[in-house]
């Protein structure tokens, strides 16, 4: 068996966890609790290790004659700056909030909005990606939906039988959507499962 | 929460992993079922020969959920697909490269990608940058994908994990450079978006179907099947919530 | 003079990013790289003083803390960082694998509690007395229908058939059917929702380079 150490260690300590949430036993509840504050703590250790791999791959690439990559530079500077500011000032101070407000969000606000490009051109090339009636109905219902929730059909003189029509339009999403919702927690549960029974083990090296 | 529910969910649990042991258990004559087919597969599995054949850059992103949120089921899928992918392109003169927004499923994705070099016995070829994490927020992470599709050769894109309708940055940049992509989802919103822009979107729970259909272990086969079994508990669970909903017993 | 800068900044910063739809160019990885960067290192920040400082590091410190029991994230932690060694990386997988423990339960439980039982339970709502009218038990139907037929569209096995391969009964063929056409319509509207909420982002930052390039202008 792979890692039988660390195989252990998930088996145990999910078992654990499962247990507490189905018995609902003080014990159980604490033990659980206990695990879950170690388990923020490990993310956040994770977190940093990864951002320190993300670094390292960007100071590789400014470095390597193979695979250079000048705007590395850029990510390099933008991180330490940030880092050390939010170290020596707190990340709440009202200092750094301008790297937030200034950067952070209108690249964020700006990326979506390309989004909305990227989403329109896929909707008009649709048909060369995907030759079917799915695609078709797909289409049909965005288009259908779109019109739905720019609020056109919310008149005042909107007729009593367009409003019973976007009553029931409304619930056609609702039936696909918890159709596929649980079935996405069948396919959830069974591989959870399958770490709790030693099946699966990402972890193992 | 009521009582009973608790109950019920044991039960499930037992059952569930009963059915899993045994369907896992090596069958004394061929089954008289199997998997049914999906294009998606086969298109992936010629897309993965050609890579490694071309020597061009495999990719698999696997969303920004954390390893201990409800939605890091369809992280887990990615992992099983990446050891597989890994397993057969180790060799490639460009092996894969696996990206993620989030710090424990960078980790994992090299511990991943490592467990597959030691079985290949190729562990002096394994670098763990080839397991990165690309941004630490949803928008960052889709943006720092978006260079590794311009820049490093890559054919063949896989999207297996939970992210948001921020993909579609990535599935464009698929489209600009023709690489194959293939893409699934937990979410609604990315499957809807995925659907929309690539070629071979899996939906829903389709994207627990990969390891199987990509014949990781018989493990994942029973999975599917002990699924499908529960499919059908469900819609009588349905059926039965609505009768008791008539007697105003719910 | 400084929020000028800032505003400045913004908007070179947003025009950089749009210039993305024309193709890839320098301006545009100049700003992706930039923001990445600065999102990683904020984010950082944030790990060390708001996670592994109060949670990890002054419980330590604290002596009326339960040093003991603190010890074990502590060695856990330790063995995380050996990670960043190529070496010892595989001394991670300890942490790794009580993650992964942690995260399978509750997956587990999200499964159960959090989907299956809450959404089976709202199929019966509308047929109950207190919600019975005509559109309550049309609306029920729909919804029952609509999530049978999805669930059956997704059956992965099926018998092996001499010459035709794996292949479903013709009933739930049928079915699938029927869930098809409900799956493309919950992903068209769900696409629906997503472009008109991304547009709504569009129109702010073409309202803000619009406002920026009055304020801006001498």
């Amino acid at each position: 068996m792979r890692s039988p150490v660390a195989t252990a260690i998930a088996i145990g300590v999910g078992l654990i966890v499962l247990l507490s949430y189905l018995f609902p036993l003080p014990v159980l509840a604490s033990i659980r609790m206990l695990f879950l504050d170690w388990a923020i703590i490990l993310a956040a250790v994770a977190g940093l290790v990864a951002i320190l791999n993300l670094f390292s791959v960007h100071w590789r690439k400014i470095g390597s004659p193979r695979e250079r990559d000048y705007y590395s530079l850029f990510f390099i500077l933008g991180f330490i700056f940030t880092a050390i500011l939010g170290l020596l000032l707190g990340p709440t101070d009202e200092r750094i909030r301008p790297l937030i407000t200034s950067v952070q969000l209108p690249v964020e606000a700006s990326l979506v909005g390309l989004l909305t490009i990227t989403f329109v051109v896929s909707a008009v090339r649709l048909f060369a990606l995907h030759r079917s009636w799915i695609s078709g109905l797909f289409l049909a219902s965005t288009i259908v939906f779109l019109l739905v929730g720019s609020g056109i059909f919310l008149t005042n003189d909107t007729s009593p039988v367009i409003k019973e029509v976007l009553t029931i339009l409304n619930i056609l999403p609702g039936a696909g959507a918890r159709g596929i919702l649980l079935g996405i927690a069948l396919g959830s549960l069974l591989t959870g499962l399958r770490i709790l029974l030693g099946m699966d083990r990402p972890y193992s090296e | 929460m009521s009582t009973i529910l608790p109950i019920v969910a044991f039960v499930i649990i037992l059952v569930c992993a009963g059915l899993l042991f045994f369907l896992t258990l090596p069958p004394k004559r061929r089954p008289r079922w199997g998997l049914r087919p999906i294009t998606a597969f086969s298109e992936l599995i010629r897309s993965l020969g050609l890579s490694v054949e071309e020597g061009t850059r495999l990719h698999l992103t696997l969303g920004h959920t954390g390893i201990t949120q409800p939605t890091s089921a369809s992280a887990l899928i990615g992992l099983q697909a990446l050891e597989r992918i890994t397993a057969v392109s180790s060799i490639s003169d460009r092996p894969p490269l696996a990206t993620s927004g989030e710090g424990s499923l960078t980790l994992l994705s090299q511990s991943t990608q490592r467990a597959a070099y030691r079985l290949n016995n190729a562990l002096d070829l394994y670098d763990p940058q080839r397991g990165r994490l690309t941004g630490v927020t949803p928008l960052s992470y889709a943006a720092g994908m978006l260079p590794i599709a311009h820049d490093e050769n890559v054919s063949v894109h896989l999207m297996i994990g939970h992210y948001g309708p921020e993909i579609g940055l990535l599935c464009e940049a698929a489209v600009r450079n023709n690489a194959f992509t293939l893409a699934a989802s937990d979410s609604l919103s990315a499957q809807a978006v995925l659907f929309a822009t690539t070629k071979q979107p899996l939906i829903g729970e389709e994207l627990f179907a990969i390891p199987a259909y990509l014949q990781t272990s018989p493990a994942h086969v029973a999975s599917l099947r002990v699924q499908d079994l529960l499919r059908w508990g469900v819609i009588l669970a349905l059926v039965l919530s609505a009768v008791l909903g008539v007697f105003g017993w719910l | 003079m400084t929020d000028a800068l800032w505003s400045l900044i913004a908007f070179v910063l947003t025009l950089a990013v749009l210039s993305y739809a024309i193709g890839d160019n320098p301006l545009f990885r100049i700003a992706i790289y930039t923001f990445i960067g600065i999102s990683a290192g904020y984010f950082a920040a944030i790990l060390i003083d708001q996670v592994i400082i109060p949670r990890l590091i002054t419980p330590l410190l604290s002596p009326s803390a339960s040093v003991g029991l603190m010890a074990i994230p502590l060695l856990l932690s330790l063995l995380l960082l050996a990670r960043l060694s190529r070496r010892l990386s595989f001394l991670g997988s300890l942490p790794m694998a009580f993650l992964v423990g942690v995260g399978a339960a509750v997956i587990i439980n999200g499964a159960l509690f959090g989907t299956l039982f809450t959404q089976v339970r709202a199929a019966g709502l509308p047929f109950t007395p207190a919600q019975s009218s005509p559109s309550g038990w049309l609306t029920g139907i729909v919804l029952l229908f609509g999530t049978m037929t999805t669930l059956v569209y997704f059956q992965f096995t099926g018998r092996r058939e001499p010459g035709k391969g794996i292949v479903r009964s013709p009933w739930v063929e049928w079915m699938a059917r029927i869930g098809q056409v409900f799956i493309a319509i919950t992903l068209g509207a769900f696409f629906a929702g997503v472009i008109l909420a991304s547009l709504t982002v569009l129109i702010g930052r073409l309202d803000f380079i619009l406002q920026s390039i009055n304020t801006l202008a001498p």
